[in-house]
C-alpha cells in the first residue's frame, strides 16, 4: 500500500500525542480536501458505525475512546464535530481525525461542528495552541480553511440522521440541507448555522436559542421531521450530558458527548454510540483517561474582583 | 484592578504573535493624559432622590426621548470605578442605534462617584441589591412614567395602551455584576428582559479574593494630579485605552483640601467583610434568573464549574473578548457595544 506509506507515518507519530510539521499538516490537509471535497452535505454511511460526539482537543480521552470503541479500521467511526477547542491538544486531536479520514476515506466520516469555524476557535483556544506549536498561525489557516469542506450531516442506513446541533426552521427534509452550499465559513444566521447550534428543548416548536445562535427545537419538530424523511431517530452532539448520552423528544433524538470531565473540570461521563449490522444500538460509556505527564488543572487566576 | 497572574504550567503564548499588545504607555505623550467631561459622551445627568431615603444618586442618561415601545439599558460599574466607566459604551450604542429605541441610564453607586448616601460604607450585597431595584423601579415610574403622561395631548390613557413600557436590560461589570445578578434573582425589578454580566464569575472571583488586599495596598493612596492619576490607570495597565482613561479616572478621584492631592472616593479597603457575599451563590444565581442572559468574559479560564457545565448545555449567551483586561468595556467599547446591540436585535 505504497500510497499511504505518507499518511501511516503521520498516524503513527500522532498517536504517540505528537505534531506533525508545518509541510507534512499542507500535506495532510490537501489530501483530505480532495476526499471532503466529494463528499454530500448529507454524507449516506452504512453500519455497522460507531457514533461519537464532541472531543474538544481532549486526546487522551481520544485514545481511551478508541480503546473502548475499537481500533480505526476494526471499528468504523462517525464522529459529529468540535475536534478543536478547550482541550489542550486541539492540533493532535484534529490532525489524527483527519489522518485516519485520509487513510480510511470509507470508514472514517468526520462532520463539522460549530467550533471548525475560524471565528470560534479564534477565541477558543484552537488558533492560540497552534500559535503556541508552530509559532505562527499556518497550521490554524490550513485547518480552517478545511474546515469549510467537512460534511454538514450523515445518515446511517437511511435511517439515522446525525449531525452536530439540530434542527432548523428553515429546513424541513434532507433535500434541502443537500442543496446547501457548505463551502464557507460557518454563518451567523440561517440554516447551516442552525444545524451546528440548535439543541433539542421541552417547550414545542422552535425558539429562540439562550446560546445566541440557533434555535431550540421542540418534540413536535423532532416527530414531524423524523416522519417527513423515513427517519428513526436523530443523533447530535453538541450538548454536555452528564451521563455521555441522554434521550430526549420520546427517544426521537439522543444527544451523545465523548469529551469526559469536559476541560478537565465538568465531572461527566462520556459515550458513543455503537450501531451494529443489524441497526441496533448500544452506548458505551467511559470515564477519562489516566493522566501521565498532562498540564495539572492549573488555570490562569485573575486576582480581580471589584 | 485586574493584574493577570500566569499560574497555568502551559508554555506562554509566542511573543510575536498578534495577540500581544505593546504596553500602551510607551506609545503616550505626557500630553496625550488629560482628562474629558461626561458631557461628551451622555446626554444628560441629574441627581435622583429616593423617596422616604437621604440617598441621592447621581445618574446619566442618554436617548432620553425614548419613553416607550424600546428597551432601557441600565448600567452598573464595577468596585471604585463610576458610571464614567461605561461612558464610550453608551456613546457608541447611541450612534449605532439607528432605530432609535434604547434609552440608557446609568447610576453611581453607594459609595462611589457623585451618588450620597446616608451610609457610604454600607456596600452590603443587600443594600446594594435593594438600591438597584428601588432606584430601576423609581426611574421607570416617576422619570419614564412622567414623560409618557406630560407627552400626551392631556388625554391621558388615550393611545397608550398600545404603547409597551421599555423592556429592561440591566448589564453589570464585576461588583455591579454580581449586583445585577442578585437583583435579578429578587425578581423585583419590573419588566426585567435581560440581564448582562461582564467579567464576573463565583468560582474565581471567590479565589481572587484571598489577593486582593495586598493588589488595593499596592494602589498609590493619592496623586499630585488628576493628569497622574489618568497616567497611572494607563501605566499600570488597569485601562487599555486611553480615551477611556481621560473621562472614568478622573470621576473615581477627588481633591483633599487639606493635602492638596487627590483620593480615591471608593474606599474599597474597607468593604472586605463584604467581598465573600457579593460572590457567594453567584453561578446557581444567574443561571436561575428567567431573563435572557449574557456573560461577556476577558477569556474562558475565567469560568468556574458549573458555569462551564451550563454553557456546554446552551443554557446562556457566552462572548469572550481576550484581548481585553478586565475592564472589558472600557478596554473595547467597540465590541461591547456591537454585542449589546446584537443582542436586542436578534429578539426582534
Amino acid at each position: 500500500m505504497g500510497e499511504f506509506q505518507d499518511v501511516d507515518k503521520y498516524i503513527s507519530i500522532l498517536k504517540e500525542c505528537k505534531p506533525l510539521s508545518e509541510s507534512e499538516v499542507r500535506d495532510l490537509c490537501e489530501k483530505a480536501r480532495e476526499i471532503l471535497s466529494k463528499e454530500s452535505n448529507v454524507q449516506p454511511v452504512r453500519c455497522p458505525v460507531t457514533v461519537c460526539g464532541d472531543i474538544h482537543g481532549q486526546f487522551h480521552d481520544l485514545m481511551e475512546l478508541f480503546k473502548i470503541g475499537g481500533n480505526c479500521p476494526d471499528t468504523n467511526y462517525l464522529f459529529m464535530g468540535d475536534y478543536v477547542d478547550r482541550g489542550f491538544y486541539s492540533v493532535e486531536t484534529v490532525t489524527l481525525l483527519v489522518a485516519l479520514k485520509v487513510r480510511y476515506k470509507d470508514r472514517v466520516t468526520i462532520l463539522r461542528g460549530n467550533h471548525e469555524s475560524r471565528q470560534i476557535t479564534q477565541v477558543y483556544g484552537f488558533y492560540d495552541e497552534c500559535l503556541r506549536k508552530y509559532g505562527n498561525p499556518n497550521v490554524w489557516k490550513l485547518f480552517t480553511d478545511l474546515f469549510d469542506y467537512l460534511p454538514l450531516t450523515a445518515l446511517i442506513e437511511n435511517q439515522v440522521f446525525c449531525l452536530h446541533g439540530g434542527l432548523s426552521p428553515s429546513i424541513d427534509t434532507l433535500d434541502h440541507i443537500e442543496n446547501l452550499d457548505r463551502v464557507q465559513e460557518v454563518p451567523h444566521e440561517g440554516a447551516m448555522c442552525d444545524l451546528l447550534w440548535s439543541d433539542p428543548d421541552d417547550r414545542l416548536g422552535f425558539g429562540y436559542s439562550p446560546r445566541g445562535a440557533g434555535y431550540t427545537f421542540g418534540k413536535d419538530i423532532s416527530e414531524q421531521f423524523n416522519h417527513n424523511n423515513g427517519l428513526t431517530l436523530v443523533a447530535r452532539a453538541h450538548q454536555l450530558v452528564m451521563e455521555g448520552y441522554n434521550w430526549c423528544h420520546d427517544q426521537n433524538v439522543v444527544t451523545i458527548f465523548s469529551a469526559p470531565n469536559y476541560c478537565y473540570r465538568c465531572g461527566n461521563l462520556a459515550a458513543i454510540m455503537e450501531i451494529d449490522e443489524k441497526m441496533k444500538h448500544t452506548f458505551l460509556q467511559f470515564d477519562p483517561a489516566p493522566r501521565r505527564g498532562e498540564p495539572h488543572v492549573t488555570r490562569r487566576t485573575p486576582d480581580y474582583f471589584l | 484592578m485586574f493584574r493577570g497572574i500566569y499560574k497555568g504550567s502551559l508554555p506562554p503564548i509566542d511573543p510575536s504573535s498578534i495577540h500581544h499588545v505593546e504596553n500602551l504607555a510607551d506609545q503616550l505623550q505626557d500630553k496625550d493624559y488629560y482628562s474629558v467631561e461626561w458631557n461628551k459622551y451622555f446626554d444628560q445627568s441629574r441627581d435622583i432622590t429616593l423617596p422616604g431615603t437621604e440617598n441621592t444618586f447621581r445618574i446619566y442618561e442618554s436617548n432620553v426621548d425614548v419613553v416607550n415601545d424600546g428597551y432601557l439599558f441600565v448600567f452598573l460599574h464595577g468596585g471604585g470605578y463610576t458610571s464614567l466607566s461605561w461612558s464610550l459604551v453608551v456613546d457608541r450604542i447611541k450612534k449605532q442605534n439607528f432605530d432609535k429605541n434604547v434609552r440608557m441610564m446609568c447610576y453611581d453607586c453607594r459609595g462611589h462617584g457623585e451618588t450620597k448616601t446616608s451610609d457610604d460604607s454600607n456596600l452590603s450585597i443587600e443594600t446594594m441589591v435593594d438600591d438597584c431595584a428601588t432606584l430601576i423601579n423609581y426611574y421607570q415610574d416617576q422619570i419614564i412614567g412622567d414623560c409618557n403622561t406630560n407627552k400626551g395631548d392631556g388625554k391621558e390613557d388615550d393611545g397608550d395602551e398600545t404603547k409597551e413600557r421599555l423592556k429592561v436590560i440591566i448589564v453589570g461589570h464585576s461588583m455591579g455584576g454580581a449586583v445585577v445578578i442578585k437583583t435579578s434573582y429578587t425578581n423585583k425589578i419590573n419588566n426585567l428582559f435581560g440581564l448582562i454580566v461582564i467579567d464576573v464569575v463565583e468560582g474565581t472571583a471567590l479565589l481572587a479574593l484571598s489577593s486582593m488586599k495586598s493588589i488595593l495596598a499596592k494602589r498609590p493612596k493619592s496623586f499630585d494630579s488628576i493628569k497622574d492619576a489618568i497616567k497611572w490607570s494607563i501605566s499600570s495597565n488597569i485601562v487599555k485605552n486611553i480615551e477611556s482613561a481621560r473621562v472614568s479616572v478622573p470621576s473615581q478621584i477627588k481633591l483633599n483640601p487639606e493635602d492638596g492631592k487627590y483620593h480615591w472616593i471608593a474606599h474599597l479597603e474597607k468593604t472586605d467583610k463584604y467581598w465573600n457575599d457579593w460572590f457567594l451563590g453567584l453561578s446557581k444565581e444567574f443561571l436561575s434568573s428567567r431573563a435572557l442572559k449574557l456573560l461577556i468574559l476577558a477569556g474562558t479560564d475565567r469560568l468556574d464549574r458549573e458555569l462551564t457545565i451550563a454553557q456546554m448545555q446552551g443554557k446562556f449567551q457566552l462572548i469572550l473578548l481576550p484581548l481585553c483586561g478586565h475592564v472589558i468595556q472600557e478596554d473595547d467599547p467597540k465590541s461591547t457595544s456591537d454585542t449589546l446591540i446584537e443582542f436586542i436585535k436578534r429578539l426582534k
